[in-house]
């Protein structure tokens, strides 16, 4: 209430200010003009001339040059102003001061202002981390340490997390890089320096960072974070319907109370409202990326067939793309790929009865 | 709620200042006296809006306030005070705001001391600043705002880019952005002048002190700028003709001719049209300058932010005014009333030569600029315009000029007499060839312009001197009233002597800079080097640590024969939060030289990487540009004689008439 109060006190001292010279009592010239200016330079002559800075020649050349500049003057500002056309401007002219100003002030500062937030000075906040001497204490030891010992790789690993959470994203994305370079390949640093990148670029998963959390997940594919920040790069992307399947299997893979449960499950949410009950529409943009991935899958397997989880993963994608006769071929190359191994056949048997597939070649549900 | 204030008032601020764009000219065109008297309090307004504005953005820098995006991203709770505050100004949003605080202040000062002023003329100035004003203002609040709020608060913020973490910015872009939009009123001036088609020696008057305030905050600031690069980037140069320099330069080359002309238009009422047009091409090159700077057009050390959206609305700002001057020039110019002819052997004679000099090497300074641009732009080829192009045309034109200074100087109005001056500047020839000869034999070999760039340094101050002299003597005086004489001239000439002086200094300076020594080595402690006339020894290399920073020093200890003469320190610092290692050079001055000292790299073993600069007579650079400044200032508290005619021949100078600042 208080800001509200304050910015109107702001535009009325402005525009009353604007509006005085308009009260003023008219008069046909307020100040000075031209005229004076020349007339205080003939009677500046005439004293300079008294006192003896000027001789008579030089006074008398300077007053009649500047009698003849003010004739010029006098004769180019004698033009007749009508009272009645006066008062219309100024009463328009006051209505913009009154009305114009204020209005645009304020639409513009509804458009960008944020009224509600109250002022945060550092010493204002209790509970904040840089108010608290020990960790700025460490990261100093810490800073200091790393600067004599650059190869101490569990250094920048510790450093790393606490960069980010302080919001100084580039120090966090050189010191993960230091890590990853020193201790060598490992799904938490690779999916920190991931988050890093992706804060650094104001919450954006970009291309960069996607390849970090790929990369962490081809590490360690139950990698939280990873798994989750992929998700999110899909919602980015505008592919929903990848990255509801995305979150939904890390759902599954939380336990349900964390926070982290509660995060996803509210991406959760907000996409099944958009999305409705198709998981995926075989025919829309969205489903070219996974398509995509199932070929290569598909491309794999044809060259490699002892992947059991493969193929079931394949026969899957191909279920939900609603492809039946891709499903009918994948089912018979699976089934003889695993000729030669009986408890494969069997797995495999088990799996396609879960998708409701028979297990008799050419004969779908 | 402070913060939110300072948005609001920014925000008003652009309100108001499209009131006073509009009323005011509304009535400078219909004479409507009560709607010109609305420009005095709409600049004051809009002028305290700004300001409290930008005092709210500066609050929230010093409280450290991480709901404010821009105090994050430039700002450190650790940082000393001193870099909270100028911390402002160290990042995009910030100095644009200080480049509108200016601007505002100036049309401000502009209401205040025009009780003097026309007001049709103020009317459509103020109108016209307020125009400037408005147009910044909403590229400020629409792209460049620095009062945008977190919800999300980090705990912390990332700090001032370390570079920047020095006193010189405290300084340099306040002095430089003062100097730049000063060319504003000029501008303002002559744009309501086209307006009204009436431009006179009563507009000279009043321009000619805010140009001279605009060009010794440019001289300033650039000098400064000159010097901070000398001392912070470590590679002991002092120009570069690097383009952000050069968008400095341009307009005080401009500014500068621009300074000259209207002496001119006030005296004889000539050069009018050429004037008008002057203070409009001025200002376009500070815009120019701005735009280069802050588009991201340019990459340095200067554009801390590029962005495209921001340098194509600064490029539809100036398209806009510079366009707008230059259209309303060529349309209401060949109206104006053309000032007399003069003779080309007279003081206003040579103005027009220094003036057609000075604009030209502005354009050999504009065109080695833009030129790598518009390549790069047409075919993609980066190539780099550097010290040879200018070494080939704008410097040949500033020698020529500075040849040619003290007969202008010691001319007459109207009617020179040449062979008499010629003879009066006798001695100072005289002395210019002789102090070459010196340096010649002095300093046998290196580049023989050098000497005859500290003739021509001797040549501008000796021709300064014989002016005052000549002012001053009269046969059968006496030397005691010879020197009443002289301490009486009027502040302006005095002004002219000491500018044109200073010149002279920095010329030297810049020539003496052959001479310099440069000694890169590898040493161990104890192991002397000698630098030009010193010998320096390391004595150790230790670390420290500071405030926000790390440093690994080098301290060697400076002999001259056998007699210590003190110690120098140089460093590579880290700063807290910042990968980024500096280099801080040590800078020790022994008469008018320096000793300067950088180190490279301080090795395992104990061993010192370093290179060492003995620089004789650099000092005089920022020394006469000081001295410049100065003779400015002298120049701006003169009140001026306000007979705008010429007194025939300098026979009878005026005794002093009565003193005011």
């Amino acid at each position: 209430m208080l800001i509200w109060l304050s910015i109107a006190l702001l535009s009325g001292c402005a525009v009353l200010g604007l509006l005085w010279p308009l009260a003023k009592p008219t008069s046909e010239r307020h100040g000075r003009d031209d005229r004076d200016f020349y007339l205080g330079q003939l009677a500046d002559i005439e004293r300079d001339k008294s006192r003896g800075l000027l001789d008579e020649v030089t006074a008398e050349d300077a007053k009649t040059e500047a009698a003849r500049r003010l004739l010029a003057v006098v004769r180019d500002d004698d033009v007749g102003v009508d009272p009645a056309r006066r008062v219309r401007r100024r009463k328009l002219a006051s209505l913009i001061a009154l009305v114009c100003v204020p209005v645009l002030a304020f639409t513009l500062y509804g458009q960008l202002g944020s009224p509600n937030l109250p002022d945060q000075p550092i010493s204002s906040r209790s509970s904040n981390l840089g108010e608290n001497p020990d960790l700025s204490m460490m990261i100093a030891k810490v800073e200091a340490r790393l600067a004599d010992h650059p190869e101490d790789g569990m250094g920048w690993g510790t450093i790393a997390p606490i960069y980010l959470s302080l919001g100084r994203y580039d120090d966090a994305i050189k010191a993960f890089a230091n890590a990853l370079k020193i201790l060598g390949e490992s799904a938490d640093l690779r999916s920190g320096l991931g988050e890093a990148r992706m804060a650094s670029a104001d919450g954006i998963v970009t291309a960069e960072a996607l390849v970090d959390f790929n990369m962490a997940l081809a590490d360690d594919p139950t990698n939280e974070r990873g798994q989750y920040y992929r998700a999110l790069a899909a919602e980015q992307d505008g592919d929903k319907s990848r990255a509801l399947v995305l979150y939904q299997t890390l759902y599954a893979s939380l336990s349900p109370n964390s926070d982290a449960a509660r995060l996803v499950s509210k991406h959760l949410a907000a996409l099944s409202g958009i999305q409705g009950k198709s998981a995926i529409d075989p025919n829309g943009p969205q489903s070219d990326m996974i398509k995509a991935m199932v070929a290569r899958l598909d491309a794999r397997l044809a060259t490699d067939g002892s992947d059991l989880e493969g193929w079931v993963k394949l026969l899957r994608a191909y279920q939900v793309l609603g492809d039946g006769a891709k499903v009918k071929a994948v089912f018979a190359r699976a089934k003889a790929a695993m000729s030669a191994n009986p408890d494969g056949l069997a797995r495999l048997n088990a799996a396609a009865q879960d998708l409701g597939l028979s297990n008799e070649p050419g004969i779908s549900n | 709620m402070i913060v939110e204030i300072g948005h609001f008032a920014l925000i008003l601020a652009f309100a108001t200042a499209l009131a006073q764009t509009v009323l005011p000219m509304w009535g400078a065109v219909s004479r409507d006296p009560s709607l010109m008297a609305m420009a005095r309090p709409s600049a004051l307004i809009t002028f305290g809006l700004v300001l409290i504005a930008y005092g709210a953005l500066t609050m929230a820098y010093i409280g450290s306030d991480f709901s404010v995006a821009n105090v994050v991203m430039n700002s450190h709770s650790s940082k000393p005070l001193i870099y909270k505050i100028s911390g402002v100004w160290s990042n995009h949003e910030g100095s644009m705001l200080l480049w509108v605080m200016i601007l505002v202040l100036f049309a401000a000062l502009v209401a205040l001391r025009s009780a003097e002023m026309p007001e049709r003329l103020l009317a459509s100035v103020l109108s016209v600043e307020g125009a400037i004003a408005a147009a910044f203002l909403i590229f400020i609040i629409l792209t460049s705002n620095p009062f945008l709020r977190l919800t999300d608060l980090p705990a912390e913020g990332q700090g001032l880019n370390p570079i920047l973490e020095d006193p010189g910015l405290a300084i340099h872009p306040p002095l430089l952005y003062l100097g730049y939009v000063g060319f504003s009123v000029a501008f303002s001036f002559a744009v309501g002048a086209l307006i009204h088609g009436r431009i006179d020696a009563v507009w000279a008057r009043f321009v000619r002190p805010w140009t001279l305030l605009a060009w010794i905050f440019l001289t300033l600031g650039i000098a400064m700028g000159s010097y901070w690069a000398y001392y912070e980037l470590g590679w002991g140069g002092w120009w570069f003709w690097d383009p952000v320099e050069n968008a400095s330069l341009m307009p005080w080359l401009m500014g500068t001719a621009l300074l000259h002309s209207t002496v001119v238009m006030e005296k004889r009422d000539a050069l009018k049209v050429w004037t008008i047009l002057l203070s409009i091409l001025t200002f376009s090159l500070s815009l120019l300058g701005t735009f280069l700077v802050r588009s991201g057009v340019i990459t340095s050390v200067h554009s801390f932010a590029s962005d495209p959206a921001r340098g194509i609305f600064i490029l539809g700002i100036l398209t806009f005014f510079i366009g707008g001057g230059l259209v309303l020039f060529a349309w209401r110019g060949p109206s104006l009333k053309q000032g007399g002819l003069f003779a080309p052997v007279s003081r206003e004679g040579a103005l027009v030569v220094n003036n057609l000099f000075l604009a030209t090497s502005a354009v050999a300074v504009l065109v080695g600029t833009l030129y790598p641009l518009v390549l790069e732009t047409l075919n993609g080829n980066k190539i780099s315009v550097g010290a040879p192009y200018f070494n080939l045309t704008a410097v040949p034109l500033f020698v020529v000029l500075l040849m040619l200074v003290p007969f202008g100087q010691s001319l007459a109005w109207k009617r020179g007499d040449l062979l008499g001056v010629g003879q009066r500047l006798l001695a100072a020839f005289g002395l210019a060839v002789l102090a070459m000869i010196v340096t010649l034999a002095a300093r046998q070999g290196g580049p023989v312009a050098a000497p005859l760039g500290i003739g021509l340094g001797v040549w501008l101050i000796a021709g300064s001197i014989t002016d005052v002299f000549y002012r001053s003597y009269r046969r059968g005086l006496s030397w005691s009233s010879v020197l009443n004489r002289a301490l009486g001239m009027p502040r302006s000439a005095w002004g002219t002597a000491l500018a044109h002086a200073g010149m002279g200094l920095t010329v030297i300076g810049i020539s003496a800079t052959v001479w310099g020594v440069e000694t890169l080595a590898v040493v161990s402690p104890n192991e002397a080097l000698s630098v030009g006339p010193y010998r320096v020894s390391l004595e150790q290399a230790f670390k420290r640590t500071g405030q926000g920073f790390r440093e690994e020093v080098a301290r060697f200890i400076v002999m001259e024969g056998d007699q210590a003469k003190g110690s120098i320190e140089t460093s590579k610092r880290i700063h807290t939060g910042r990968e980024m290692p500096t280099t801080e050079a040590g800078i020790v001055t022994y008469g008018l030289g320096q000793l300067y000292a950088s180190v490279n790299d301080i090795l395992p073993d104990g061993k010192v990487s370093i290179r060492f600069y003995w620089k004789p007579l650099v000092t005089l650079i920022w020394g006469g540009a000081l001295v410049m400044a100065f003779g400015g200032m002298l120049s701006l508290s003169d009140r001026r004689a306000r007979i705008a005619v010429s007194v025939k021949a300098r026979r009878t100078m005026p005794a002093p008439s009565e003193v005011s600042a």
